[in-house]
């Protein structure tokens, strides 16, 4: 078998073990509801307000993780072969990672990385 | 046909070994633990607790599975079983030991070996985030929530310097493939030499990827209960902690492959335990660190991914390539 198709059956074969151990708990374990079991917990207080709202920041370091990221993968395949580049595989790449630098400094300036 | 046969056989070796290696990283941390707080640890389970492992998973299959009333129930069903998924998935393509011969066939000890296997394992690996985040979301739970999101900030922001990080070996090595890049370490010699210093940025973006002290935030018991997993209960509570130890194997399992040599070791010992032994000392080295550090604060960390460890990458990998390329 080549070796994607061998990944394949190794990641069906991981889904369905993870799978099947999922369901042991509800297949073994017992059944007694009631009470406040199926209640959150939250420290004791009633739960009130609903739940769906977070912090504006963690977009944005969403936001330049996808940017500075695309940017890092693209950068693999230069570099595996930057042995039979040579200098001016160097010097070509290097003005794609001024740009990069670039806007990792103007994001850092703008204060896009503080956390308060 | 021998050959399908053959890796049925590995892949079914293979979820075993790992299966296996969690349950006795639990016991073997929780035995550490106890050393270094200067007491026993769990040993009354069989000789020196061995049993432990197995008396733990069983108490876990047979714990009333609870869901909360507001709970998305596809979501919360599901994201413990792509948290494990992920963690197995990424063992794929890692080399285990040096090819063997059975049945006169030469037989590689890896599921699959693609000319990409770096990028498939970090693709998959970045998958795990999932698991934690709509586990988290599901459980509408305030908490939760905020573990959850916690979790996927920090765990895509150091997985740039991650990334970076491992940008040298590949020029060094001039492959992708972990196989060669093994074998590149055989005549290059192992490459946290000349790489030290990515490779101990690689060593801490590792932890804070696994979620481990002293970057384990999602689950700041003191702030957060117990973060993404609060509500979760039996088994799909237990499949968390199961993602996380295989994690830890996993990623030491890479750092031993990209900078020491993999398999590659004096002969007196077969391929597969020089890596056994590699990995080992690896997972010590989590163990130790969780005994001994304290946690970070949630901006010191974000700041220290960003402004300390994603530099110091980026201007050693700039270096790295200025040195390959001929440059220097």
């Amino acid at each position: 078998m080549s070796g994607y198709a061998a990944l394949l059956l190794y990641l069906a074969v991981a889904f369905l073990v993870a799978l099947g151990i999922s369901f042991a708990s509800e297949m073994l374990g017992p059944k007694a509801p009631g009470g406040l079991k199926r209640t959150t917990y939250e420290s004791g207080i009633v739960p009130e307000a609903p739940v769906g709202y977070f912090s504006v920041r963690f977009y944005r370091v969403a936001m330049f993780f996808m940017i500075f990221d695309v940017a890092v993968m693209a950068l693999y395949p230069w570099a595996t072969s930057l042995k039979t580049l040579h200098q001016a595989g160097f010097e070509k790449a290097l003005l794609f990672l001024t740009v990069i630098g670039i806007a990792f400094g103007y994001v850092w300036n703008k204060g896009g990385f503080r956390w308060d | 046909m021998i050959s399908t046969i053959l890796l049925i056989i590995k892949i079914l070796v293979l979820i075993g070994i790992l299966m296996g290696g969690f349950a006795y990283t639990t016991l073997v941390e929780r035995r550490l633990l106890g050393f270094f707080q200067l007491r026993l640890g769990p040993n009354r389970v069989g000789p020196q607790g061995l049993l432990q492992p197995l008396a733990d998973g069983l108490k876990m299959a047979l714990k009333e599975d609870l869901m909360p009333l507001g709970a998305d129930p596809i979501v919360y069903r599901m994201a413990p079983v792509f948290s494990l998924f992920a963690a197995l998935s990424v063992d794929a393509v890692i080399p285990f030991g040096a090819p063997i011969h059975i049945f006169g066939q030469s037989v590689s000890l890896d599921i699959a070996n693609p000319s990409i296997g770096l990028l498939i394992a970090f693709a998959f690996s970045s998958l795990g985030i999932y698991g934690i985040v709509l586990g988290g979301w599901a459980s509408q739970n305030k908490y939760s929530l905020l573990g959850g999101i916690r979790a996927s900030a920090q765990m895509i922001s150091y997985e740039l310097a991650m990334g970076l990080s491992v940008l040298g070996v590949l020029m060094m090595a001039g492959t992708a493939n972990l196989e060669n890049i093994v074998l590149a370490q055989r005549t290059q010699g192992w490459f946290f030499i000349p790489q030290i210093v990515p490779f101990v940025i690689y060593f801490i973006t590792a932890i804070a990827e696994t979620n481990r002290t002293p970057f384990d935030l999602p689950e700041a018991e003191s702030e957060l209960v117990a973060g993404y997993h609060t509500e979760y209960s039996g088994i799909r509570f237990a499949m968390f902690f199961m993602a996380e130890y295989i994690n830890v194997l996993t990623v030491s399992g890479l750092a031993v492959t990209l900078f020491f040599g993999g398999w590659l070791g004096p002969s007196f010992l077969p391929p597969i335990l020089w890596f056994v032994i590699k990995v080992a000392v690896f997972v010590f080295a989590f163990i130790w660190i969780r005994a001994t550090f304290p946690r970070f604060r949630y901006d010191k960390l974000m700041s220290f991914g960003w402004k300390v460890l994603l530099p110091i990458s980026f201007i050693y990998f700039l270096g790295t390539a200025a040195f390959v390329s001929g440059l220097l």
